[in-house]
């Protein structure tokens, strides 16, 4: 006798802890890869990206809206900065609510001038997919390093 | 002996207490209750303020009620808190980051603006022992040296 299952695609998808930070981790590998066409499966069709900080002194900063200008958020920032050694130091997860604090060396491909940076990032999942994800970052070191005002 | 269900609340009733518990000391904070406020923490506790020191006026590790103190007297010569609204809380057996955006004023400058903080919370028999404070450090520099 043959047993088929069907997947009830009117339940929301409930990572488990441990798929969550396989998640985190493969996000931050991938992204950290430059290989950011590839995240897109990750993201939800109504994800937010906000990277910390005033355009008035941190030109890459803001709110970004939809898989579209998100992938140009975070690509734009890869074409400014080189990143490197980035690591994971510790997650938190509660639900589908995480936090990461990183760290790495970024370097401004216009100045040539690098230093180290700790952060924190905050992700929200929703039916397995990335609904929204704020990034804190040093915003004086990052415009010191890139020569900005 | 503790019924089953009460057991199955365990967690949740762990992670409830956290919550407002940061809750509370944040609000402490804000009521500039410091009596309260360093009741919360453990006579070892350590602020962190990430940032460059160089550049960042408030960067660095402050350690134990006295440190602390000095911090939040440097702070608060020079900005009011005029509201805070918390965005997102994270709570993770001993550990608890809550994201907020807090209106500030500049007292010399009157310049009102806001400023997002993420702060990280560790906890150890009962009180808070680690805060790591993440903010836009750009803004504050900007604030304070117009």
């Amino acid at each position: 006798m043959r047993v088929g299952w069907k997947m009830d695609l009117t339940k929301e998808i409930v990572l488990e802890r441990g798929q969550v930070l396989e998640l985190i981790k493969v996000l931050f590998k991938t992204r950290f890869a430059r290989e950011i066409d590839q995240l897109r499966p990750y993201v939800a069709p109504d994800i937010v990206y906000r990277m910390v900080g005033h355009r008035t002194h941190t030109p890459f900063s803001g709110e970004f809206r939809g898989p579209d200008a998100v992938m140009n958020g975070v690509r734009n920032l890869h074409i400014e900065f080189e990143f490197t050694h980035m690591s994971l130091d510790k997650v938190i997860i509660d639900g589908n609510s995480v936090g990461v604090r990183w760290h790495g060396r970024w370097k401004n491909r216009g100045t040539n001038a690098s230093a180290d940076f700790e952060g924190f990032a905050h992700l929200e999942f929703e039916n397995g997919l990335v609904k929204s994800y704020t990034n804190f970052v040093d915003t004086a070191l990052v415009a010191n390093i890139s020569g900005w005002g | 002996m503790q019924s089953l269900d009460a057991l199955l609340k365990l967690p949740n009733v762990d992670r409830d207490i956290i919550e407002k518990t940061v809750r509370d000391f944040l609000d402490c904070r804000a009521r500039s209750d410091r009596k309260a406020y360093f009741a919360f923490l453990s006579p070892a506790a350590e602020i962190t303020i990430v940032g460059d020191p160089r550049l960042h006026p408030y960067s660095g590790r402050y350690s134990g009620e006295e440190g602390i103190r000095q911090l939040l007297r440097r702070i608060d010569t020079e900005f009011i808190y005029l509201e805070s609204e918390i965005l997102d809380t994270v709570v993770d057996h001993d550990r608890a980051v809550v994201r907020r955006m807090k209106r500030m004023r500049q007292i010399g400058t009157g310049e009102v603006r806001e400023q997002h903080f993420c702060t990280w919370f560790r906890f150890s028999g009962g009180k808070i022992i680690e805060i790591v404070e993440y903010s836009d450090t750009a803004l504050t520099i900007s604030l304070s040296q117009p």
